[in-house]
């Protein structure tokens, strides 16, 4: 099959205006007048008609744009925790589960179509529906409980699903009095939602899934576009046919205005812009730091040797394992079992044979002190001051999130493209407080 | 007869107390209200066949008719109909006569008994109540028609007024009156009906859904007329108004025939009722009339109505409920075992992600090969700085401009000053000349600074420079090719020209 060409009606003087608008739908699913940022809608809207066409034809993905929201609906292959980045509060920290189930509770309220509420309401709807659940509850006495409001509150106010018209959820929250009143916004509240089947018909989360024995190269086109590297070992055969197959990643390269690194493990396209994620790496803040920084370490230690080489769960089995996890705590009760949907059947998954360096754990426990007696324990922010540990386990995550790295009990598994970037290690200071770029060997001799 | 509720308007029948009216309505609280309504209906029966006072005998055979038409009808005789009838005398709805016909008989004489006849309040209380048991909630519309006889009431009404007929004043203001209380009557119990219907659709949205064309389109229409009336109807008012108000309202007040009201009242009443009707077409100063209002309500409806039906349509398409469906992920998301997997459910169910790619490309990503393994391919050339500091490179954020208003004021004066001594200098060695003479520290300073304009705009032909002039806004200062070069005399040395001469003057001089 012929691969369909993207932006393909795009004249070249546009087509940086184009690659951004993809950049921006791809990286925000919901995009409106001032979420994620004002003045993005503008960007993307003129080119709604184009955008739809070539994520449908490329990926099967559904783009619903109005003049007041544009919205992403993906076709999913896998599940991905670390994507919970989605669901954050103001502080940038992640909901936990109470919060993403009052986000549900809370949007379940709005179902009558009132235009118009109070916060006193929303809590009052709320309050018995979170009693019905097991384990969630909510007791206005309890300030954990009324924080998780004022998040899940502020998450939709700043995607616009709601708007302020008077009060404000801090005096709510400060005290029994304060109120506020919010604007509904139905259209946008409905497009939060948007699972691949209706949740109530779902024995199992694979219900939220594409058939993965659908065609592959739709499949393999979305990994390339949303994962940062693909690697050829996840693949099953056919899918890893067409990731070779030339073109495609050149195709979505053009689409995005990304640059295709193609090695001999996998694909990557590499965003020159930094702005085409979630987690930008290598990027500002201390834990993009940090973990650049580790990753030095590690490439030290790669060349030193040091390493031994251990196999670690494959893609497959640790997807496995996630969904086995959540279909146990279906609630059966809420469930329309007459409407059931035949879930997906996916491959049991194969023990993968690759082996792949391991850093153990009192290795990288080593490294990150090292980091901390160089540049000083003031230089990773006062968040992570005193907590090494906490900075190693974050940079981890982080690095784990880009595919760099994979977890398995007692260290993390080099993965091959996290050796990108091993010149971080040339940054560290030679004793004489000279940065030893063309001394390599200098710098790992460092204590 | 109480007096004091009446007033001087009546004749003390309408002076029944509050309390005793609501006592009418006692009976539909009574155990087994709905024996009682039957009893009512029976005795209503019976007064359409022109029976106003009847027995219980009589009451209890009308009731026995009825139970072969109506199943629920209860068939009451005897002492307990007669209770029934008591009791509801008691509450005023009945009055309570002795049978005054004649017995004939001894007999029938000492058997006489009461006989029973609605009274006027009690029959309004009876009508009342039935009318709101039969109410039908699907009639209610909003009545377009309406616009149409209003239109030709107010022009009629103007015709009339100015020719002087009086009746027909008053048959046009009164057709007006209940034009305008009918269609407030008619909005109002649509939208309360309107509001109803959006308010208990979960249990019943395929009514709803039979019914939604119909009633997005009798709104539209509606709406359509409102528009297409609302400029005619306002002229047609101010038509009226021309033809005079005041005339009008005391012809309609002349020509009034009700006998209990004093001529000042009836024309209060009808400047009263004027005036309301006058503020439902035209305008107040708040720019909002009867009419508007209507339209914007009508607005609001159309879109509540819309975005029900977007709901229904949700729910229809899933065969599931829209708000059961988030309460079900809210259920699930709280019964899963760890974060990890509650984040991995809730981005998945919400379908919220965000593409994540890796940054840093190479400068000359061709050179390497697609078969090179990562793991043998070199590093990329990423700026260090911020691995290196924690800061990012480049210049970085712009910084706040500090508003420190007392320095910039002292650095303004200080400039002012330097600028006003420059001047000075430059006008004393255009006056003085340059030569001659020792030169003062400022004015050496803008000599220095007219001189190096001079050389940098020199002209160099042939190796020689011929000529350079250097000015800045008070003086001109130019270099002039001469055999004995000019000597300046500076604080702290002299200053050699050889080969050259100083001609300074001020640019005044030079224009003039």
């Amino acid at each position: 099959m012929a691969e369909p060409r993207a932006a393909a009606d795009v004249a070249d003087a546009d087509l940086g205006s184009y690659q951004a608008a993809v950049r921006l739908v791809l990286s925000h699913g919901l995009i409106t007048a001032r979420h994620p940022r004002p003045g993005i809608l503008d960007r993307v809207l003129p080119w709604a008609d184009l955008l739809a066409r070539d994520l449908r034809d490329l990926c099967g993905y559904t783009l619903v744009a109005t003049t007041r929201q544009v919205r992403l609906v993906r076709r999913l292959d896998g599940l991905d925790p670390s994507r919970g980045r989605v669901f954050v509060n103001r502080a940038g920290r992640a909901f936990d589960r109470r919060r993403l189930a009052y986000l549900c509770l809370v949007l379940s309220t709005f179902q009558r179509s009132r235009v118009e509420v109070s916060l006193t309401d929303i809590v009052r709807a709320l309050t018995p529906a979170a009693q019905a659940i097991d384990g969630l509850g909510y007791d206005p006495l309890q300030g954990p409980h009324k924080a998780a409001v004022v998040d899940v509150v502020g998450w939709l106010l700043d995607r616009d699903a709601l708007a302020v018209s008077d009060g404000s959820v801090e005096a709510w929250a400060r005290s029994a009095e304060g109120d506020a009143l919010f604007d509904v916004d139905h259209d946008i509240c409905a497009a939060l939602l948007r699972p691949a089947r209706p949740l109530q018909h779902l024995t199992g989360a694979a219900g939220l899934l594409e058939d993965p024995h659908g065609p592959a190269a739709a499949r393999v086109r979305r990994m390339v576009l949303e994962r940062p590297v693909v690697y050829y070992a996840d693949l099953d055969p056919e899918a890893a046919a067409v990731l070779r197959r030339d073109g495609l990643a050149e195709n979505l390269a053009r689409l995005t205005g990304t640059v295709v690194e193609r090695r001999a493990e996998g694909v990557s396209l590499i965003d020159p812009s930094g702005s085409f994620t979630d987690r930008p790496f290598p990027g500002r803040g201390a834990l993009a730091r940090a973990a650049g920084l580790l990753l030095g370490k590690v490439a030290d230690a790669l060349d030193g040797g040091m390493l031994r080489r251990a196999a670690g769960p494959s893609d497959a089995e640790e997807q496995a394992a996630l969904r086995a996890r959540l279909d146990k705590a279906v609630p059966e009760d809420t469930l329309a079992r007459g409407m059931a949907w035949d879930l997906p059947r996916f491959a049991s998954p194969e023990v993968s044979a690759e082996t792949l360096p391991l850093v153990e754990r009192h290795r990288l426990e080593q490294m990150v002190q090292e980091l901390y007696t160089e540049f000083g324990a003031d230089s990773f922010t006062a968040a992570w001051r005193a907590d090494p540990l906490g900075l190693l386990d974050a940079s981890l995550a982080f690095l784990s999130d880009l595919r760099l790295v994979r977890p398995v009990p007692g260290g993390v598994l080099v993965l091959p493209a996290a050796v990108r970037y091993r010149n971080i290690t040339q940054a560290l200071p030679t004793p004489d407080g000279q940065i030893g770029l063309f001394a390599g060997a200098t710098a790992q001799e460092q204590p | 007869m109480n007096e004091g509720t009446g007033g001087p308007r009546g004749w003390g029948l309408d002076s029944l107390a509050v309390g005793d009216r609501l006592r009418l309505l006692q009976f539909v609280r009574r155990d087994e209200a709905g024996g009682y309504l039957w009893v009512l209906r029976g005795i209503d029966r019976l007064r359409s066949r022109h029976r106003v006072q009847v027995g219980v005998d009589e009451v209890a055979s009308v009731l026995r008719e009825l139970s072969e038409g109506y199943e629920e009808a209860p068939r009451l005789e005897g002492v307990l109909l007669r209770e029934r009838l008591d009791s509801l005398a008691a509450d005023g709805l009945l009055h309570r006569h002795d049978d005054v016909s004649r017995a004939g008989s001894l007999a029938g004489y000492r058997n006489r008994q009461s006989v029973y006849q609605f009274s006027e309040l009690g029959y309004r209380a009876y009508t009342l109540v039935e009318e709101l048991l039969g109410a039908q909630v699907h009639d209610v519309n909003l009545s377009r028609l309406a616009f149409s006889d209003v239109l030709e009431d107010l022009r009629a009404l103007a015709r009339a007024n100015r020719s002087g007929d009086g009746r027909q004043v008053l048959r046009r203001l009164s057709r007006l009156d209940e034009a305008v209380k009918d269609m407030g009557r008619r909005s109002a119990r649509f939208h309360v009906t309107l509001g109803e219907i959006v308010s208990m659709t979960d249990a019943s949205p395929e009514l709803f859904l039979r019914y939604k064309n119909a009633l997005l389109a009798h709104m539209r229409d509606f709406m359509d007329d409102l528009d297409r009336y609302l400029p005619r109807l306002d002229q047609a008012v101010r038509e009226v108004e021309e033809s005079g108000v005041y005339t009008m309202l005391t012809r309609a007040a002349e020509a009034d025939e009700r006998p209990l009201l004093e001529a000042g009242a009836r024309m209060a009443d009808w400047e009263q009722r004027w005036r309301g009707l006058r503020s439902w077409f035209v305008a107040g100063t708040d720019g909002r009339s009867g009419v508007t209002e209507l339209h914007s309500a009508t607005r609001t409806a159309v879109s509540a109505v819309i975005a029900l039906l977007r709901q229904l349509s949700e729910a229809g398409r899933s065969g599931v409920n829209r708000a059961s469906e988030l309460r079900h992920l809210a259920s699930w998301l709280v019964r899963a075992p760890d974060e990890d997997a509650a984040h991995a459910l809730a981005t998945a169910a919400f379908n919220l992600s965000s593409a994540r790619h890796l940054g840093g490309a190479y400068d000359d990503e061709e050179r390497i090969d697609e078969g090179t393994r990562w793991w043998d391919s070199p590093g990329v050339e990423i700026a260090l700085t911020p691995f290196r500091t924690g800061r990012p490179a480049g210049p970085g954020a712009p910084q706040p401009v500090r508003a420190d208003t007392g320095a910039r004021a002292e650095l303004r004066r200080r400039q002012v000053a330097e600028r006003a001594a420059e001047r000075a200098a430059a006008r004393a060695l255009a006056d003085d000349g340059p030569v001659g003479r020792e030169l003062g520290e400022d004015e050496t300073r803008v000599l220095l600074r007219l001189l190096t304009k001079a050389l940098e705009a020199r002209t160099v032909i042939s190796g020689r420079l011929s000529s350079g002039t250097g000015a800045d806004d008070i003086v001109v200062l130019r270099l002039r090719p001469a055999e004995t070069g000019d000597i300046v005399r500076i604080p702290g040395g002299t200053l050699h020209l050889p080969g050259f001469a100083l001609e300074i003057e001020t640019l005044e001089r030079t224009r003039g």
